[in-house]
């Protein structure tokens, strides 16, 4: 289904073009709110990724998932803007979780998430982003790789950073309470 | 106590928590009989259950859709008034080149009376052009 809307696209079909939006829409704005924890700065990449996609869509080779050709442009976006604007601020407030009843128990879950996220946000730019494609998207290294456009190994080593990062805290949370 | 065996087995432990790699025989006998792996495996196992509570569902905002292809088209538009532009610069030039060699050549007279012919005779046509558009299209305005 999804080749075909590309190859329609492709061909100039407006609504075909709108649909692969639309349906890689929340991939796209996930990814970009996870990895810049700023909703306005995450809102205006979108954006921006959305506007060379369209006008890129011709010189797309279908060689993955069409979402990864979005995250690519996502990635390299915004490592520009963080070249360009090195005080960019990270926010981590962002988080919402309504799906426990208790207040208490909603107290803490956000407590421990926003633990988890300050965490994460404090891993450099390339370390965080290689986390995010593995752990939310589950994009596999060789995939990761051709997006940061870096060696298997090093995405590899980025990963077991972050995890050994995040478990230590974890488990110093867990120590303390 | 922990040895390089366990690290190795530790990082590979990683791949295989992310599907990178697949738990055989030698790392599942390492785990049974490793307490410091095995604590390391259900710890990966916690990291997730606590990672994963941050991946909210993000709502598809189709305004936000539409007004990218509307930014495609104001950037379209922009280029091709860039490209109309330089087009008539180019034009301008060559007329303007090819009026100076004239006037070098001593046709300068011929020149301004060329001028004056296409200033006063342009504009009629022009009115004429715009008489028989407005009938072609019916324009009661």
């Amino acid at each position: 289904m999804e080749d075909k809307l590309i190859r329609l696209a492709q061909k100039g079909d407006k609504k075909a073009m709108e649909k692969l939006l639309q349906r890689n829409y929340p991939i796209l704005k996930g990814y970009l709110l996870k990895i810049t924890r700023n909703e306005a700065l995450s809102d205006d990449l979108t954006q921006e990724v959305m506007v060379r996609a369209i006008m890129k869509i011709h010189k797309y080779k279908p060689r993955g998932k069409f979402s990864t050709w979005l995250i690519t442009i996502g990635t390299n976006l915004f490592r520009d803007k963080i070249r360009k604007d090195k005080r960019l601020v990270f926010d981590d407030s962002i988080t919402k979780d309504e799906s426990t009843n208790s207040l208490e128990d909603q107290v803490m879950i956000k407590e421990s998430i926003r633990d988890i996220n300050s965490i994460i946000q404090k891993f450099p730019e390339e370390k965080r982003m290689v986390f995010i494609l593995k752990h939310y998207y589950g994009y596999r290294y060789d995939e990761i790789a051709g997006i940061m456009d870096c060696p298997i190994g090093t995405v590899r080593s980025r990963l077991h950073y972050c995890i050994k990062e995040i478990k230590n805290h974890v488990k110093d949370v867990d120590d303390d309470g | 106590m922990m040895d390089k065996k366990c690290t190795f087995y530790q990082n590979r432990l990683i791949d295989i928590f992310y599907e990178e790699d697949i738990m055989d025989k030698e790392i599942q006998e390492h785990i049974i009989n490793c307490h410091e792996c095995n604590k390391y495996w259900k710890e990966l196992k916690e990291v997730k259950i606590k990672v994963d509570k941050d991946n909210e569902e993000i709502p598809i905002e189709y305004i936000k859709i539409s007004q990218a292809f509307d930014k495609v088209e104001d950037i379209k538009s922009k280029r091709l008034n860039i490209i109309n532009l330089v087009i008539f610069i180019m034009i301008s030039s060559v007329l303007l080149g090819i009026g100076l060699v004239f006037a070098m050549q001593g046709f300068g007279r011929e020149i301004i009376y060329f001028q004056v012919i296409v200033h006063t005779v342009f504009p009629i046509f022009l009115l004429i052009f715009v008489k028989i558009r407005t009938l072609k299209e019916d324009y009661n305005g």
